[in-house]
């Protein structure tokens, strides 16, 4: 298959490289024409958002005389308006999503963080207030929906400054997560769902609720479903201290059932928890996530 | 060419094994990989699936290698510019033999077997060049290498064996010194049956000398370096009391043979068979057996294995059965009955009682007889009297005829103070004519005071000789709280003086040989703890003559054959089995107890005594002098060296790699 420019924008390998996530989100939803999102809109909003040429006919006030002043052209000042749609992101930030295979282009968590900022960069671009919450057993992150770019910068920086650690989010952060969610929101849930599927019903109770669209990520290493290629290996968990020694090669088959059937009984569990869910290999193009994700908005709208 | 020290190290090449094994067991050290969860993952075995690479295989021979050079390093590599001498050019040398003449060698036909053996030697072996060395009477008698033959064996028939252990290691010393200075290889040939009892003790370093060593041992029976089977023997006969006019003669038996023997044993006394008694000895088992006789009707008893087996010696062991009288003690005292008086008796007995050897009748008191001496009767005398706290009592008696009579016949009396009335106790003394001393007052030392101590023994006095270490620590610690002072007269020697130079002891020595002690104080505890000390003993012995008396008439020594024994100032060699008379002096000669176990030294033994445990040559009982000439050059650096370079090698090849797979950073939680 030929690789074309507009893959290589998508494809993790080389988005990995990008330190920054605003650029890499910029240049993922820009350069690749993710235009199944309504445009900006534009009008009185309170937020600055670009200039264009004045055309006769319009209200002298959104001219700006400043820029007149110096140039001798007239220019219009466009405002962004705010919509009433907040989009919240959980990232989830344990241990386990360090992992990175040997061939694989990234670890699970540097690909969930590229996938969080371009769907971020999506909603900003809308203007919708983004939020995010994070973390694990160890800490956590909640920044409360909020719009505009300044919000945008410091989510990202946020998520930009995440390391993994520790073990999943407990109950108590859940908790925390539904007492501070807006009336209405969009929740996309960003992990790699391997433990705890059984709580999950309760977790995201209030996916059924009408007033919230949900969203579960589930961001897989392609090893993780098939087990490394070596004689003999000695696991050593990364969220725990526990060890175990295996020849891959005699247990591959009867794990990688196991991996099948967790998958499926996670997408069980999110069904009834009225979650869309998608799983996502780190070597897959971060295309197939936000396209997912429009694909969700596309049709709660 | 490349020689080794130690050949036998050479063996230690078979641990090429262990690489191989390893190679085929080998199983790939599990890569540690840090792994997102271990929920699916259930432990399971690794196979072994050894070593299959190319580089697998250049490691398995960069390990044997390894290991063959090991083994090599092991040996003691050298390089010899020559070609070592071969053992026929050795043979073409000189030879000294050295005989072993101990008593043990008469045994199983060890005596003859040498001489055979030498005779055998000196008529084949015609370029060699003979000596002999052997213990004859008391001396070595040595024939240097080179000895023309004839003499040599002309002096084997005249050659005998000797009664006495002694002289193995003068011959090993010696011997190194026959051989001529010449460039001819230099041989000794041990001829001995190499009984542990008289080679335990031997050491020499014929490799130092340069000298080979062949050991060649006779009277083992049939095969060399074997235990003495078909021997038995009394290892140890007693004679002790049986009550009533009888006493028990009783015997230890060992049977050295393998198997188990019936043995008739015999108690011959006045001439003829007394008894007899069959002994069932168990394999290597000892038995004991007793027998019993009247005591006086017999003086001498043999008891003996009948049956003869081949090693003599041990089958019999002659025994005394009439003891030497026992020596007689006793006390004078004041009529009155005395706590003070009778506290020192029993000091004074029970020291004299353990004076003797410690066997049953040595010292016994004696009342009847002391009542005699003491009433003027003319009868035996007593050996020892003890007059106790000697005072007006002794004059008004008239005791000191008495006294003076037993003393120039040759008793002995040790005398102890009153604990007053000191001046009529000096005036007794000196009007007899016992005792010349001036009394002058007592000395006491008051309540915690320090107690007056024994001054340090004169050099090169008696007591001195006995006393040293921590035999005279004890004596000097003796305390002595109360003294009498005296001035010592004519004819008296003061043995013992406290620490401000007072006579502690006044002895004074008879013509007739009697000897009268007179000690300063009490031996009691209100004077003196010196009776309640170790040192008491050996004081009392060494102060009288009582040790002198006990190797006195009447007593048998009995001395093993080749020791030597100062009697009446004669040194007295026990060279013939049997009774000697020296003067009045009784000794009976036995064979070396020692002799009679027959243990032998193990070839390594032998090596490590004579040859610093070098190894054996070619033939089995020889040695090589040296296994390494001077001018050898030593590989062993350069082995080691190219093992190091080896060893570094493979550990740089086989060091493991780690591929981390992880590649972000996590923190730990």
């Amino acid at each position: 298959m030929v690789q074309t420019a507009k893959n290589l924008l998508l494809d993790p390998a080389h988005l990995a490289s990008i330190e920054d996530l605003s650029l890499l989100a910029r240049v993922v939803v820009e350069g690749n024409h993710f235009g199944v999102h309504r445009s900006r809109r534009q009008g009185h909003g309170n937020e600055f958002f670009q200039y264009r040429a004045y055309e006769s006919g319009e209200d002298l006030k959104s001219v700006d005389w400043k820029v007149f002043a110096k140039t001798g052209e007239l220019v219009s000042r466009t405002y962004q308006e705010s919509t009433n749609a907040n989009l919240m992101i959980v990232l989830d930030a344990s241990a386990s999503m360090a992992y990175q295979g040997e061939n694989s282009p990234c670890s699970k968590f540097r690909y969930a963080q590229m996938l969080a900022s371009c769907l971020l960069y999506l909603g900003h671009r809308q203007g919708d207030r983004i939020g995010l919450f994070g973390g694990s057993d160890h800490f956590q992150e909640w920044m409360f929906p909020r719009s505009g770019k300044e919000s945008f910068s410091s989510i990202l920086a946020c998520i930009g400054g995440m390391k993994p650690q520790g073990g999943d989010l407990e109950d108590r952060s859940w908790d925390k997560l539904k007492s501070k969610l807006p009336r209405q929101a969009t929740v996309v849930v960003i992990s790699d769902f391997l433990e705890n599927e059984d709580q999950l019903l309760d977790r995201l109770g209030f996916a059924r609720s009408t007033r919230y669209a949900c969203m579960c990520l589930q961001i897989l290493d392609p090893v993780e479903e098939v087990l490394p290629d070596a004689e003999a290996v000695r696991f050593i968990e990364l969220e725990g201290e526990g060890e175990v020694s295996v020849s891959p090669e005699r247990i591959r088959s009867d794990y990688q059932g196991q991996v099948v059937e967790h998958i499926e009984k996670l997408s069980t569990i999110l069904a009834r928890a009225g979650a869309e869910f998608c799983t996502l290999r780190t070597n897959q193009e971060l295309g197939l996530g936000i396209r997912q994700f429009l694909g969700m908005r596309a049709a709660k709208q | 060419m490349i020689e080794f020290g130690q050949p036998l190290s050479l063996w230690t090449g078979l641990e090429v094994a262990m690489p191989i094994l390893a190679h085929l067991a080998y199983r790939r050290i599990a890569q540690k990989l840090p792994f997102s969860s271990l929920r699916f993952l259930r432990s399971s075995t690794i196979p072994r699936s050894g070593r299959r690479k190319p580089s697998d295989w250049a490691m398995l021979w960069l390990r044997i290698i390894i290991f063959l050079l090991l083994a090599l390093l092991l040996a003691d590599p050298y390089w010899q510019e020559k070609e070592p001498a071969s053992p026929q050019a050795l043979d073409r040398s000189e030879r000294l033999f050295l005989l072993d003449s101990t008593p043990s060698m008469g045994g199983w036909g060890a005596w003859q077997a040498g001489l055979s053996e030498i005779r055998s030697r000196l008529e084949q072996d015609s370029d060699v060049r003979f000596g002999l060395l052997l213990f004859q009477d008391g001396s070595l008698l040595e024939w240097p290498t080179g000895t023309s033959r004839e003499e040599l064996l002309s002096l084997l028939d005249r050659v005998k064996l000797q009664n006495s252990p002694f002289g193995l290691q003068a011959m090993i010393d010696r011997a190194p010194a026959l051989f001529s200075s010449g460039l001819h290889s230099r041989k000794i040939v041990l001829i001995s049956d190499f009984q542990r009892s008289s080679w335990q003790e031997i050491v020499g370093n014929f490799s130092e000398d340069e000298i080979e060593l062949e050991f060649f041992p006779v009277g083992h029976g049939d095969s060399y370096w074997q235990d003495r089977t078909g021997n038995r023997a009394i290892v140890d006969a007693k004679v002790a009391p049986a009550g009533q006019e009888k006493v028990r003669v009783w015997a230890a038996l060992r049977n050295f043979d393998d198997n188990r023997t019936d043995c008739n044993v015999s108690l011959v006394a006045g001439g003829s068979i007394r008894q007899t008694t069959q002994v069932r000895l168990a394999p290597q088992g000892t038995e004991q057996l007793q027998f019993v006789l009247p005591a006086k009707d017999y003086a001498h008893a043999l008891v003996q294995i009948e049956g003869n087996d081949s090693y003599l010696s041990d089958d019999k062991q002659a025994l005394w059965i009439l003891p030497p009288p026992p020596r007689i003690f006793g006390f004078w005292k004041k009529p009155e009955e005395d706590n003070t008086d009778t506290l020192e008796e029993q000091f004074l007995r029970a020291a004299i009682e353990s004076a003797g050897d410690g066997l049953w009748n040595r010292w016994q008191e004696n009342d009847e007889r002391t009542k005699e001496l003491r009433l003027g009767m003319e009868g035996t005398p007593i050996d020892l009297l003890m007059v106790l706290g000697i005072s007006g009592w002794f004059e008004d008696e008239d005791l000191a005829p008495s006294l003076l009579d037993h003393l120039e016949k040759g008793g002995e009396v040790i005398m102890t103070p009153p604990l007053e009335s000191h001046v009529r106790m000096n005036q007794a003394l000196k009007e007899s004519g016992l005792l010349d001393f001036t009394f002058g007052g007592i000395n006491r030392t008051a309540f915690r005071m320090e107690p007056y101590r024994i001054e340090v023994l004169a050099e090169n006095s008696r007591l001195s000789k006995v006393f040293s270490g921590d035999s005279v620590r004890d004596l000097y610690l003796s305390q002595i709280r109360q003294f009498i002072k005296v001035d010592e007269g004519e004819g008296v020697d003061v043995p013992l003086f406290d620490r401000s130079g007072r006579p502690l002891v006044l002895t004074r020595s008879f013509p007739g040989g009697g000897k009268l002690v007179f000690f300063t104080f009490r031996m009691i505890p209100e004077w003196t703890d010196l009776p309640m000390r170790n040192s008491f003993l050996p004081l009392l012995v060494e102060l009288g003559s009582l040790h002198a008396k006990d190797q006195g008439n009447g007593g048998t020594l009995r001395l093993q054959a080749g020791e030597h024994q100062e009697i009446s100032q004669t040194l007295v060699e026990t060279k013939e089995i049997g009774l000697l008379q020296v003067g009045d002096q009784r000794i009976e000669v036995v064979h070396p107890l020692v002799e009679s176990m027959p243990e032998v030294m193990s070839k390594n033994e032998l090596l490590d005594a004579l040859a610093g445990g070098r190894p054996l040559a070619g033939d089995a009982d020889s040695i090589l002098p040296y296994p390494r000439p001077d001018e050898a050059k030593s590989l062993w650096p350069w082995f080691a060296m190219f093992v190091s370079l080896l060893l570094v090698v493979e550990m740089i090849v086989s060091a493991p790699s780690f591929v981390s797979t992880n590649k972000e950073e996590v923190v730990s939680g």
